[in-house]
């Protein structure tokens, strides 16, 4: 790893550590506000997984967003405000019957959030987004 | 507050942690980053869980940290990524992989110290 994307990577850490900060303090205090993990986890995914998509289609649609934004914003709000590990251990220690509407609730409102994004970015802007080739992302 | 401060801090260390993941498993797709973030993250979250360990520990290493570390956006984006482009079958495989290897990495968790 040369000096240039050391320092690179370091930058790429600050941005995303700032993003972070707030994405998992808000992510608790909206944990504490509506005190049913299933119902908060779910609620801040969706919401993360729609921002997220606004930011990734934008940058292959107009890219009006600068990377800086989509690496404190994307990489570090966005990924940090939604959670994975919460999710998963509230459903494996949750009934089956509620577990499994849960866990395909949560899935297939995670891939709508996204979807819609798609949908926002493209009517707003001025391209669809492009697919970009495989191995450029 | 200072819970907030726990869980912020550990949410930056998480976050970076996911980015620096991703630079160390550079030449493969983002999507392996992701699944192995998440089943790390599952799985230390498993042990703090199944240990019942004191809340202030919790709150760092558990919401903030594994939080943090582990993602659903980008697990979600990439599904439908893969979906998008032509490649339904690895979407599916991705989507209940995720899952079924975190699912696994609770299961040694528990094993572990429960």
């Amino acid at each position: 790893m040369g000096d240039q994307s050391l320092r690179a990577h370091a930058a790429a850490v600050g941005l995303i550590s700032t993003g972070a900060v707030f994405g998992a303090t808000l992510r608790y205090g909206i944990e504490l506000v509506i005190a049913h993990s299933l119902v908060a986890t779910l609620g801040t995914n969706l919401v993360g997984c729609f921002l997220l998509g606004l930011l990734i289609f934008d940058s292959r649609s107009d890219d009006v967003l600068p990377r800086r934004l989509r690496l404190a914003f994307g990489t570090g709000f966005c990924s940090s405000f939604t959670t994975y590990s919460t999710f998963v251990l509230d459903a494996v220690t949750t009934a089956p019957a509620l577990a499994a509407g849960y866990v395909v609730t949560s899935y297939a409102g995670g891939f709508a959030a996204v979807g819609l994004s798609y949908i926002v970015v493209g009517s707003v802007g001025t391209t669809t987004p492009q697919q970009p080739a495989w191995g450029d992302d | 507050m200072e819970a907030a401060l726990l869980v912020g801090i550990g949410g930056a260390v998480g976050a970076s942690g996911r980015y620096l993941t991703g630079v160390a498993l550079d030449a493969y797709p983002s999507s392996i980053t992701t699944v192995t973030v998440n089943v790390i993250g599952s799985f230390v979250l498993g042990l703090l869980t199944f240990a019942a360990v004191g809340s202030d520990l919790a709150l760092f290493v558990g919401v903030g940290v594994c939080g943090a570390y582990t993602t659903f956006s980008s697990f979600s984006f990439q599904t439908v990524d893969l979906w998008r482009r032509g490649r339904p079958g690895y979407a599916v495989l991705y989507a209940v992989g995720n899952f079924g290897l975190a699912v696994c990495a609770v299961a040694v968790a528990y094993l572990l110290v429960g």
